[in-house]
């Protein structure tokens, strides 16, 4: 994946159209600031590490590319600064889409693309497996009459850790008296993956059957696990009549604020917020994860430095999850330190790849922090008040 | 119809608008919302390129508003209601109560008793200000004021605070004011001039402004370099106090970012040079400047950029993503995009260049004059035959940033453009006369009156001026001294007035500033205190001394009593002089028929006065009728042209079409000239409207591909060849002395993007994209979204960065660092502006700055009038520009111009040659040597009659130096007054002196410089100033040499074999052969060479001043170490 240096470089017009087309035109009005190279995280971990300006620079004159942007974990920290607006990880979506018409995809990717034509999800697993998670719960199938869909996805499905936080929820649910449904092993694949890795063709294929599907089973609102889930079905999906995906962490702040969850007693314990790039720079849901945190009395809740729309990634969006990332290469190092230094005893966040990443972390640092997900902690906090 | 102009706004903008009309004989209400006129240029250290003080070149420009009869200053007031229409408008003014009546003396005792402590804005909220304050020492009008909604009362109590009524000594603070009061006031034009805001950099929590002290904005450093800001001009942290070694400036914050503004904010780049440089000069060795595009786009811009690169500034590509507070101050991250690497920069201090941004309740404001606010937030433009000044409703007009951001020169030619504007829409003009007080007539015996100026800190902080006081008490003839803090403020020049009269003063000495730049003002102080205004001596002991001897205050206190004695001896011969009538031609004649020279004839017709436009081309137009579609705005140039030949044909403009002007002279108010089909015109004011050519492109001549110009691929529409066209910008620009053109990459974006529309291919090859202009950044923008493809080339010029084959360009792309091979089938050259070739400006004697394009009055303040009194120069004659630029300029010219014509006569300085024909023997040795023409021999030599004309006279005094016989006196700057100078330089040690003479334009502007500059040389010098140095007769060296000086140093206008620089035509080359008689002379009676020099010094050459004067020293001072001059 290094760049070689040609002596010159010949404009080639249908190149730079293709491009073009695949890219909607984004990158065009770069005008090459070189804040998103300043931005990146990898800056903050390698070397020499991507030059993104330049990755745009190429894409703008249309120029073949060296797969750099197989880097990218769509996390989007480097349009937050961007002045001319520039959906930098959108770019790098539609290059990896060309990259896939070019047959030029790195190694490793493409089996996961075969999981998930084969099995319906990129984890290799049986999809008659999916509804495993559920096994010692009842959870019921989803009627168009429940208040939601509640949306496990791959990871919290077949995940061991991510397991555990789709039953918090299920146990969440059942104190606050909702109504959900699943669609237990029937349940889709959000597609998330084939967007990541840039497999558009695909990809339209799963929004196209998924969308009829939900429209059959008269889903409105959907609860998901991971923002992921979420951000596919808000942003990548056909508007459907009447649908509402929520990342859980909003439908929770919702239950507080309706005063349909209660926290009875103290849950004594010092957290720190990890914002996923998915829920909060994606989807700007910073405010409902906090608020949540925040109707748990006895949480203290702390800030790292770079929080809310200045979130370090963990590096596992962008499809980073399959594929290898060098030890000491890894964004969730990095973040597990920041979270130590607060002095948190839990580092909380809300995504399943967040959570793998900060865990895999977090072990080598051998503190006794641990990583939870926000429904684990209202699930410990509700079970504190009955504890008590 | 109305005699009445509103002025909305006071700021460099709305002043420079009121005086234009003022002068023109129109009342003017200027309403300002702050306690003061001036605006953000009194809070600004020094100007670009030239390094000017800024509130030095202003104040004295405030004070003129604050006196002129015309002008009435409603501070504290906003409009509020407007009806009517052009012609005749119903105007409502609120005005709050300042709770200080106008006998305040600004004493100051209120402020010192004030309790309530708040942050002072004028100082970027880095000082602080009392309830009752003045924003700044010039501040006019005068009277302070007090901030109600902070004061502890309510008024009309008296309670729980009384404080400062009670302590005021005229006892004029009065809180039983009428809070706020309505006023109605007509007028037939309306001028809206409101400026702009600067936006809070907090906002860009990436950069920390806010969390860290030591993270300031421009602003602030600007009151940190500013001798009269909170540090006393000392850049120091603020975290800690120190002086920081390393500083970093960040452009473009907030600018040309979609998410805050998307416009470019246009004066950014260059006062950010700006302050690297003064950065550097303050001491500070380690200076970065983050930039991605320098747009350094205006006269002289670029090689200062330039030169502050060669002093050490480093200026790296890249905008930064984060600025965080670390062990070692404060990290900056960024990319270097010409290394393409991230790179963390520790530094101690971070300037942020944030945006400008249309200052709050614009929108409002325009809403109450029925206005369009366009997208950008600033007023909507209705360009035509105005420009940006022309508004979306009939007359009102634009100037300055309410109409987009621009910097000072721009600003003031949009606000003499807009008060053109304004003049045609009134029937009445008035010229009230200025009441003088009752004339002091008790002339004969000398009663001199000093008034030693602190200037702040400027003087007093070298200079123990209570020291200099006592000593001018001693001096004979001294009937009265003091000191004051600000000289030149309001009320301290009611106060000299004052004291002139009670002590019946009758020769006046202000030691403070330069004459240059403060000589009126004081004349007019002399002038209400009744006190003929040429009985003023001004010693300039700022910018030659404390400014320049900062080092020494010792020796710096010791020149200051050396110079005061000189102006006191002086002032003691100053006789009273009586300003001359000579008759004005009220015609004006506007020399080129551009768009430039079209608007300001049309205007200058429409004003009433008979226009006589001369265009050598068979048709008006000039270059514009090349053009198509005029980028940004995209307006239809065959349109615009349409427009203005009808405006001109309608005007009743005289027309000379396909004519040239063959022979030019004359001076103000009598010009004349020859045409080619033999007519003769006569005239008062001539506009040189004679626009640029296009540079022609030979280097591209023969290469192997299809090249068209911008100008023939505006003539080609819409057939044009090929399909992949590369555009490429700076040919003829940028090199060889040749500065930016300005139009150039707004215009070749506009075309690239029609070009993209057309479905082509199009490359655009770039230096620095220099999208300055309203709207312009939003089209560079457009241009990329639509695919236009933007290359940045290596920093030279394009014929050496670009590599031409057959249906190829091969090119370095500085983004990605590699070269690139662009099929092209045409290559559209973007030629940039050449001086025009014309030889008027030659005729009439109007120099060239360094880019060859006419000189203009002063680059910030005067860019559309010319050195010499009567001559305008409009659009791209004075330098680069683009069409709206160029019909402001033209406007601006009109404006100047009217001025002068509606009065029958101009007055004239009384400083011309006297003939005192007893003591002619009418050798006619005078005749030769007078650069005009002035002097006539009308009878036989020894016999006479001669004749001295007065009219054409300039009064640089070369016949009375060529006289033998003391038959020319040089009213203020006689013999007898010269003389009693160099015997007051001399009186003490006069063998550790350097005596030298300046002439007024040049080499004393030299000095002057030099002290704006800081550059420090040793105290020995002691400067005289002449009109001239054609003034500077032997009888001056022989008394210098006779009472034993050290050196004599003549100075001068430079003379190369080019030509002269002189402002008398050439009568330094007089200076010249005498200088080498004398030299030849005093080298034959022993005295060594190098003890009498000559040097060519100009306005701007303060550094080669300070070197000559460096190099002098060490002679005297070698005299001194071997015991030569011991006397």
């Amino acid at each position: 994946m290094k760049r070689k240096r040609e002596d010159v470089i010949t404009l080639d017009d249908s190149l730079w159209e293709r491009v073009m087309a695949a890219t909607d035109g984004a990158v065009a009005p770069c005008y090459q600031c070189g804040v998103c190279t300043a931005a990146c995280p990898w800056g903050l971990l390698q070397e020499e590490p991507v030059n993104v300006r330049s990755l745009m620079r190429r894409a703008q004159l249309g120029i073949h590319q060296d797969g750099e942007m197989w880097w990218c974990t769509t996390c989007r920290a480097c349009e937050e600064q961007c002045p001319r607006g520039v959906p930098i990880a959108d770019v790098m979506l539609a290059l990896r889409r060309l990259a896939w018409q070019d047959r030029t995809i790195p190694e490793g990717i493409s089996p996961v693309m075969w999981s998930l034509y084969w099995d319906g999800n990129p984890w290799r697993q049986p999809p008659s497996q999916r509804a495993v998670w559920a096994r010692g719960v009842t959870v019921k199938r989803f009627q168009p009459s429940d208040e939601f869909l509640f949306y496990a996805g791959c990871t919290a499905s077949y995940d061991n850790r991510s397991q555990k936080v789709a039953l918090a929820l299920v146990g969440i649910f059942g104190t606050a008296g909702v109504s959900f449904g699943t669609l237990g092993d029937e349940e889709p694949c959000c597609g998330d993956a084939a967007y990541a890795l840039g497999q558009h063709d695909y990809l339209q294929q799963i929004v196209q059957r998924n969308s009829e599907r939900f429209v059959e089973e008269g889903v409105q609102t959907v609860v998901t696990v991971s923002p992921h889930c979420q951000d596919m079905f808000l942003n990548q999906y056909p508007p459907i009549e009447g649908f509402q995906p929520l990342h859980y962490t909003q439908y929770l702040a919702q239950l507080i604020q309706d005063g349909r969850l209660r926290f009875e007693a103290e849950y004594q314990v010092k957290a720190t917020f990890h914002d996923p790039c998915y829920l909060g720079r994606r989807n700007g849901v910073y405010d409902p994860p906090r608020h949540v945190l925040a109707a748990i009395p006895g949480l203290e809740l702390v800030e790292m430095p770079q929080n809310r729309a200045e979130a370090l990634c963990c590096g596992g969006g962008g499809g980073r999850m399959w594929m290898d990332t060098k030890a000491g290469e890894r964004f969730s190092d990095l973040r597990v330190r920041e979270a130590l230094d607060t002095g948190a005893e839990v580092l909380v966040t809300a995504c399943p790849h967040c959570i793998a990443c900060l865990e895999d972390s977090l072990k080598q640092t051998g503190s006794p922090m641990r990583v939870m997900d926000v429904a684990e902690v209202v699930a410990g906090a509700l079970s504190a008040g009955r504890g008590a | 119809m109305s005699d009445s102009v509103i002025i909305i706004g006071g700021g460099i903008a709305g002043v420079q608008a009121a005086l234009d009309l003022a002068e023109a004989g129109a009342k003017v209400v200027l309403v300002e919302r702050g306690p003061s006129i001036g605006g953000k240029m009194a809070a600004l250290d020094k100007n670009f390129p030239t390094l000017d003080c800024s509130v030095c070149i202003e104040a004295p420009k405030l004070s003129e508003v604050g006196e002129h009869p015309n002008i009435e200053i409603l501070n504290n007031a906003e409009v509020v209601a407007v009806e009517g229409e052009a012609g005749n408008f119903a105007v409502t003014i609120r005005q709050s109560a300042g709770f200080v009546g106008t006998e305040c003396t600004r004493c100051g005792e209120c402020e010192t008793v004030c309790p309530v402590v708040l942050p002072n804005e004028f100082d970027a909220a880095m000082a602080s200000r009392k309830a009752v304050y003045t924003p700044f020492p010039q501040a006019v009008p005068g009277a302070y004021v007090i901030d109600i909604e902070h004061c502890l009362n309510e008024p009309p109590n008296y309670w729980p605070c009384h404080r400062c009524s009670e302590v005021c000594p005229p006892n004029c603070i009065d809180f039983s004011m009428p809070l706020e009061q309505r006023l109605e006031r007509r007028a037939g034009a309306i001028i809206v001039s409101a400026g702009f805001d600067t936006m809070d950099a907090s906002l860009l929590s990436e950069y920390g402004y806010g969390t860290h002290p030591d993270i300031l904005t421009a602003m602030e450093f600007e009151r940190l370099l500013t001798s009269a800001g909170p540090t006393g001009g000392d850049i120091v942290r603020p975290s800690d106090g120190t002086h920081p070694h390393s500083i970093l400036f960040v452009l473009c914050v907030g600018s040309r970012d979609q998410r805050f503004f998307k416009y470019c904010s246009r004066f950014c780049c260059m006062y950010s040079i700006k302050h690297a440089f003064q950065a550097m000069d303050h001491g500070v060795p380690d200076v970065t400047v983050l930039y991605m595009d320098v747009r350094a786009y205006g006269k002289g811009f670029d090689s200062f950029w330039k030169r502050t690169e060669e002093e050490g500034a480093k200026f790296v590509r890249g905008r930064p993503s984060r600025i965080t507070p670390g062990d070692k101050g404060l990290t900056v991250r960024f990319e270097d995009t010409s290394e393409r690497r991230i790179k963390e920069q520790d530094v101690d201090m971070v300037v942020l260049a944030t945006a400008v941004q249309a200052p709050h309740g614009l929108r409002e404001l325009g809403a109450t004059l029925g206005l369009e606010t366009a997208e950008d937030g600033f007023l909507r433009a209705e360009e035509n035959g105005f420009g940006l000044i022309g508004s979306s409703r009939p007359g009102v007009y634009l100037a300055g940033c309410a109409g987009g951001p621009k910097d000072i020169p721009d600003t003031v030619s949009e606000a003499s453009g807009a008060a053109a504007a304004a003049l045609s829409h009134l029937d009445e003009r008035s010229w009230p006369v200025i009441e003088a007080a009752e004339p002091i007539t008790d002339l004969e015996d000398p009663r001199v009156g000093v008034f030693i100026c602190h200037c702040g800190s400027n003087i007093a902080g070298v200079v123990d001026v209570p020291r200099v006081v006592e000593f001018a008490r001693t001096l004979p003839n001294v009937v009265y001294a003091q000191d004051q803090k600000f000289s030149c403020a309001g009320n301290t020049q009611a106060e000299i007035a004052e004291r002139i009269r009670e002590h019946n003063v009758n020769r006046l000495v202000v030691a403070a500033c330069s004459p240059k730049t403060h000589e009126g003002t004081f004349r007019r102080v002399c002038f209400k205190a009744g006190l003929n205004p040429y009985l003023l001596e001004m010693v300039n002991l700022r910018n030659q001394d404390s400014w320049v001897h900062k080092e020494d205050k010792d020796a710096a206190t010791f020149k200051a009593l050396d110079m005061v004695k000189m102006g006191v001896d002086k002032a003691a011969l100053l006789v009273p002089l009586e300003t001359s009538h000579q008759p004005m031609v009220q015609t004006a004649l506007v020399i080129g028929g551009g768009i430039a020279g079209m608007a300001s004839a049309a205007n200058l017709a429409r004003q009433g006065y008979e226009t006589h436009l001369v265009e050598r081309e068979p048709e008006l137009g000039g270059l514009v009728r090349h053009l198509d579609e005029l980028a940004p705005a995209g307006l239809s140039a065959r349109e615009l042209l349409k427009g203005q030949r009808a405006e001109v044909l309608n005007s009743g403009v005289k027309l000379h079409v396909g004519v040239e002007v063959e022979h030019i002279g004359g001076h103000i108010g009598d010009f004349y000239a020859r045409l080619s089909d033999g007519e003769e015109i006569k005239a008062g004011a001539v506009v040189l409207a004679m626009g640029a050519e296009p540079h022609q492109a030979a280097e591209f001549e023969g290469v192997p591909l299809r090249t068209v110009t911008n100008l023939e691929l505006d003539g080609l529409w819409p057939d044009i060849p090929g399909e992949r066209v590369t555009v490429v910008g700076c040919v003829g620009s940028r090199k060889d002395g040749a500065g930016c053109s300005r139009y150039c990459c707004e215009s070749m974006v506009g075309q690239a993007l029609r070009l993209r529309g057309m479905g082509k291919m199009v490359r655009v090859l770039y230096r620095d994209i220099r999208t300055f202009s309203r709207q312009a950044e939003e089209l560079y923008e457009e241009a990329g979204r639509a695919g236009v493809q933007f290359i940045r080339y290596p920093d030279i010029p394009p014929e050496e960065a670009l590599r031409i084959n057959v249906n190829s360009v091969t090119v370095r792309d500085e983004l990605l660092g590699a070269d690139i091979r662009i099929p092209t089938d045409v290559l559209v050259l973007a030629l940039g502006l050449e001086p025009a070739s014309e030889d008027v400006s030659a005729q009439l004697k109007v120099p060239r700055s360094e880019d060859g394009f006419l000189l203009e009055k002063h680059p910030k303040l005067g860019p559309a009038e010319a050195g010499s009194p009567g001559i305008f120069l409009a659009g791209a004659v004075q330098g680069p520009k683009d069409v709206r630029e160029s019909l402001a300029q033209g406007l601006a010219t009109a404006a100047k111009a009217g001025a002068l014509l509606a009065k029958d006569h101009i007055e004239k300085e009384p400083i011309t040659a006297q003939l005192e024909v007893e003591n002619c023997i009418f050798c006619g040795r005078c005749v030769p040597v007078c650069p005009f023409g002035a002097i006539e021999m009308l009878g036989p030599v020894k016999v006479g009659p001669i004749n001295f004309i007065e009219a054409a006279c300039q009064g640089c005094g070369t016949c009375a130096a060529e006289c033998n016989y003391d038959a020319i006196t040089m009213p203020y700057f006689t013999k007898e007054q010269i003389l009693a100078q160099i015997d007051a330089a001399l009186a003490e040690r006069p063998g550790e002196k350097v005596l030298v003479f300046a002439c007024n334009w040049c080499s004393y502007a030299g000095a002057d410089q030099a002290g704006v500059e800081k550059i420090q040389y040793p105290t020995s010098a002691r400067i005289i100033r002449a009109m001239c140095s054609g003034r500077i007769e032997e009888g001056f060296i022989v008394r210098a040499f006779e009472l034993g000086a050290g050196a004599v140093l003549v100075t001068g206008c430079r003379l190369t074999e080019n030509g002269s620089d002189c402002h008398y035509i050439n009568a330094n080359q007089q200076t010249q052969k005498r200088f080498d008689f004398w030299r030849r002379k005093y080298e034959r009676k022993g005295v060594e060479p190098e003890r009498l020099q000559l040097q060519w010094i100009s306005a701007s050459e303060g550094r080669k001043f300070a070197a000559k004067i460096r190099e002098m020293d060490a002679i005297v001072r070698n005299r001194v170490n071997e015991g030569v001059a011991a006397s």
